[in-house]
């Protein structure tokens, strides 16, 4: 434990006793940021019934005992907001889609995809938009860690580059560079799975990404990245 | 072939950013507790933790879902920010610059009468109030530079007097940009723009709206203008934005929710296009007919160099932008809702703050 929340650990823990003047001091400190970090995940006020319910379990004191000391009180408290808002979220999609449902972005999917636009434009568009699905499903496995991560946090997270770089720890300017360099990559995979493995030329590639860029049709990119270990090649970090 | 690959990375782009925003995965043990979030969040996990935690963050979408909250939630902290390396060396090397341009200036400039001009300034002092501060010539609001009266007309007009001119002309401009601004909140309730937002998007010099532009909008528009438009937008009120490029037969139209449409004949028909956005844009400028730049709140920036699919192109702050003014599909200038204006010159690769 870092020294510097040793006063924050005690504070907690005289909370956690029922120290009447501690539990004052918390909430004079705390409460207005519980409340901001609530008004920053939904501005419309939609998570401030979580401050209150995360406030009303603090003050039962047993939220309290979970605090390690591991960072600072204040980013606790936001961590453990943040993790209930996001469940939450998690758990309303769940209602209104069920879980087998809600992976089934698949061929199938691209099939009823496709038959709702009548009449398609282009015959192949179909058979386009599927090789290049799987060849985008590959190229996204051989990319390291870090880089799906980032690429997670800026698309499938809507992230800024700088507040993808508060996670990673890197500058925006280089969130900004290793994102270009990223999609170079996953380009120029793709371009090698659709030449070495589906047979296209290079003209027949220009123009199966030319007909999937007007309309990509549903992809999901949570998916790609929670595609399972065993399916990817791990790559050299090249983020550094 | 070479030229093929920015498109081809451009598709790339749009194929990451069109993607679902539905989340799998479900909850597992490995998955951070509030903890290890926390702990993150303050740079207080070790190389292996931390390495660890990365891996499992990239393939899991509530973790990643959890980093993003913790990211949104984050108090405003500059002086943590990660800073590039040269930053440091960078300040000092704008002070000896600009120490260093004072010493020539004062070096080159052939010495006048200090005696006489101190006799002046305290003349003009003793008989007038001190003037207003002076707007520098490349401020927030150039217009009011350009629209200032010759240099003439201080030389041989009384300083009270001019400053008397001086001042009924800003308070006018005033009132009629706050009238403008006034019918504008009026006409439309679904229209958010600030009036400072409303101002920017009358920046740009041939903004114009739908119907003819009375006295007032020039003013407002003339006062708020650039100095070198770059490109034009056509603003209807504030029910739409539309941005007619060079050639007035190709346009493009903002609508609610991020839509925008395009008319390729001059407004008779138009066609929907997805940008891959929600939000509803600001603001945009087409400097040829299949190229078009367009902002939004949250730090958006979209292009469309062929017309018809848009790229979103990253920008450095999540703040709101309300205007841009571009001269191709590389070099483009884009206002911040607090003023500050960005310049790109290679498509968006990167941006520097434009001088004050």
């Amino acid at each position: 434990m870092s020294s510097s929340y040793a006063a924050d650990l005690e504070l907690a823990r005289q909370c956690a006793a029922g120290d009447e003047q501690a539990w004052e001091r918390f909430v004079l400190e705390y409460r207005p940021i519980l409340y901001r970090a609530a008004d920053a995940l939904d501005p419309s006020g939609g998570a401030r019934d979580l401050a209150d319910s995360l406030y009303a379990d603090l003050y039962s004191k047993s939220l309290f005992r979970y605090f390690q000391g591991r960072s600072s009180l204040a980013t606790w408290l936001r961590a453990v907001l943040s993790q209930r808002y996001v469940d939450r979220i998690r758990a309303n999609r769940r209602m209104e889609a069920l879980p087998d449902e809600e992976r089934a972005i698949d061929r199938a999917d691209i099939h009823r995809y496709e038959s709702r636009r009548d009449p398609p434009p282009d015959p192949d568009r179909g058979r386009h938009l599927r090789i290049v699905q799987d060849a985008l499903n590959q190229a996204m496995t051989t990319l390291n860690p870090k880089d799906r991560l980032r690429l997670g946090c800026y698309y499938a997270q809507g992230l800024t580059l700088a507040e993808t770089g508060r996670i990673l720890r890197e500058h925006e300017a280089t969130v900004s560079r290793q994102l270009a360099r990223t999609r170079q990559a996953i380009r120029v995979e793709v371009e090698r799975r659709l030449r070495d493995e589906a047979g296209l030329s290079d003209a027949q590639i220009s123009e199966c990404l030319a007909a999937v860029s007007e309309d990509a049709g549903p992809i999901d990119l949570d998916r790609m990245l929670a595609m399972p270990a065993d399916r990817k090649e791990t790559a050299p970090d090249r983020s550094r | 072939m070479t030229n093929q690959k920015p498109d081809r990375d451009a598709t790339i782009d749009r194929l990451l950013a069109g993607r679902a925003t539905r989340s799998s995965g479900n909850s597992t043990d490995a998955c951070f507790d509030a903890d290890t979030l926390a702990a993150w969040a303050d740079g207080a996990l070790d190389a292996g933790a931390l390495a660890a935690a990365e891996a499992h963050a990239a393939d899991c979408a509530r973790c990643q879902a959890m980093l993003a909250a913790m990211a949104r939630t984050a108090p405003l902290a500059p002086a943590q920010a990660v800073a590039p390396w040269w930053k440091p060396a960078f300040r000092w090397l704008v002070l000896l610059t600009a120490a260093a341009a004072a010493v020539l200036v004062w070096t080159i400039v052939p010495p006048r009468d200090g005696r006489v001009a101190v006799h002046q300034v305290s003349e003009s002092a003793a008989t007038t109030p001190p003037p207003p501060v002076a707007t520098p010539p490349s401020s927030r609001e150039p217009a009011t530079v350009a629209e200032a009266p010759p240099t003439s007309a201080v030389t041989t007009t009384p300083r009270r007097e001019t400053q008397t001119l001086a001042e009924a002309k800003e308070a006018e401009l005033s009132r009629q940009a706050a009238d403008l601004s006034r019918r504008s909140a009026e006409g439309a309730e679904a229209d958010k723009k600030s009036p400072a937002a409303g101002a920017s998007a009358l920046a740009d010099a041939s903004t114009r709206t739908d119907r003819a532009p009375t006295a007032a909008e020039n003013a407002a528009a003339a006062r708020a203008a650039p100095a070198q438009p770059m490109a034009r937008t056509f603003s209807f009120g504030a029910l739409e934005t539309v941005i007619v490029s060079s050639n007035p037969a190709s346009r493009w139209r903002i609508l609610q929710g991020g839509q925008v449409q395009r008319s390729a004949d001059g407004g008779a028909t138009w066609q929907t296009q997805t940008t891959g956005v929600s939000d509803t844009l600001s603001g945009g400028s087409s400097p040829t007919p299949s190229v078009c730049w367009l902002v939004g709140p949250r730090g958006i920036v979209l292009r469309t160099t062929d017309g018809r699919s848009w790229t979103r192109i990253p920008f450095p702050e999540a703040v709101p932008l309300t205007s841009i003014r571009a001269t191709d599909d590389q070099t483009a200038t884009v206002t911040a809702e607090d003023g500050r204006q960005f310049v790109t010159e290679n498509g968006g690769r990167t941006w520097a703050r434009a001088p004050l």
